[in-house]
């Protein structure tokens, strides 16, 4: 085989790879929401924000008992009417919501965001890393 | 070079101990209104050795799933069904379910499932807040009616006496308009107000809207 079949070749395999991977993001990107940067919040600029911020915790019943930020509020889209009352009793109208959940992602957070935003008229903000980067910051309490 | 082109797709061809092979893991299904279930399918193949499904862990306790029967053999492909009840859930709603089986290279796999359930009663929002900027003057929350549904009599109770609702009809037959007055200023907690209608979908036909004084 000669060195141009071989690149010709090579180049064919590699077209194949590439529009498999187009197929894929294609697909993905219309099957899952893309959620907004606009409502991200680092973890430094949150505190920055002092006692201007209420935390909500999106994550389950369970885990926030394990643990959960201080202060915050246990709110989800299952349990809202329980967590909507204890939201609503310690939210301040000049307080930024920041809400975190288990990951990264956070697609809870950015339900009860959705949520909040639709209910209230306000625009909450989701914490980039969820409660893996409240932890590595020690605000977790037991 | 030509070799290993030939040779990658091969490796990659070679099942890695994996016995099940799920077709997908996350399912987004859009509900009818008068849907009651909502029902998630996710098709698998079984390869390498025989699959005994074990258990499902559903942590929200608000669905039913389970295999189309509980072992598979080699070369075999199924169903794993999950039931969703929708009973008072609108909205987008996200359940994880936990499917256990007998595969030795990964015993648990995650499903994830979303439900998009569609509202009759639709508010431009739930919470009214009396803050600073706002004053004291009275707080209007719109409803409207999803096309196809009608409501004749709405009814509105306000659970304390610190903030009156009153309905009111609209030109719009699929429009109604809720005010919600502040009687008392001095109340600080939360105030829920109950809207109730005569929507034939009797898990939709009532909701709960929010009154918050935060003034000053």
């Amino acid at each position: 085989m000669t060195a141009l079949s071989t690149l010709v070749l090579q180049i064919a395999v590699m077209g194949v790879f590439a529009a498999i991977l187009a197929g894929a993001c294609v697909a993905w990107k219309r099957d899952f929401p893309v959620w907004s940067d606009a409502r991200a919040i680092s973890y430094d600029q949150a505190v920055a924000l002092g006692q201007r911020v209420i935390w909500i915790d999106a994550r389950s019943e369970d885990h926030y008992r394990k643990g959960h930020a201080p202060g915050a509020i246990n709110l989800t889209e299952r349990a809202w009417d329980a967590g909507i009352e204890r939201f609503l009793s310690a939210w301040q109208p000049e307080q930024t919501i920041v809400i975190y959940c288990d990951s990264g992602g956070c697609r809870t957070g950015h339900h009860v965001a959705a949520h909040l935003e639709r209910d209230l008229g306000v625009q909450p903000r989701v914490l980039v890393g969820g409660w893996g980067t409240l932890q590595q910051h020690q605000r977790a309490t037991p | 070079m030509l070799r290993l082109l030939v040779l990658l797709p091969m490796v990659w061809a070679v099942p890695l101990h994996a016995a099940v092979t799920w077709e997908r893991t996350e399912h987004r299904v859009a509900a009818e209104v008068a849907d009651e279930t909502i029902i998630f399918t996710f098709p698998f193949s079984v390869d390498g050795s025989a699959v005994i499904f074990q258990a499902s862990e559903i942590p929200c306790g608000c669905a039913f799933a389970e295999p189309d029967r509980p072992t598979y053999q080699p070369g075999e492909r199924g169903v794993f069904t999950v039931r969703m009840l929708v009973e008072d859930r609108v909205g987008t709603q996200d359940v994880e379910v936990t499917a256990k089986t007998g595969d030795p290279a990964k015993p648990e796999q995650v499903l994830r499932l979303t439900a998009v359930i569609p509202e009759l009663l639709r508010f431009n929002r739930k919470i009214a807040v009396w803050d600073k900027a706002s004053g004291t003057v009275s707080q209007q929350i719109t409803c409207t009616v999803a096309t196809g549904y009608a409501v004749s009599t709405a009814t509105i109770i306000s659970q304390h006496a610190a903030v009156s609702a009153t309905v009111t009809k609209t030109a719009d037959p699929q429009v109604f308009t809720i005010d919600l007055s502040l009687v008392d200023s001095a109340y600080r907690k939360p105030v829920k107000v109950i809207v109730t209608t005569d929507l034939p979908v009797k898990r939709q036909a009532s909701a709960t809207l929010w009154a918050v004084n935060r003034l000053p």
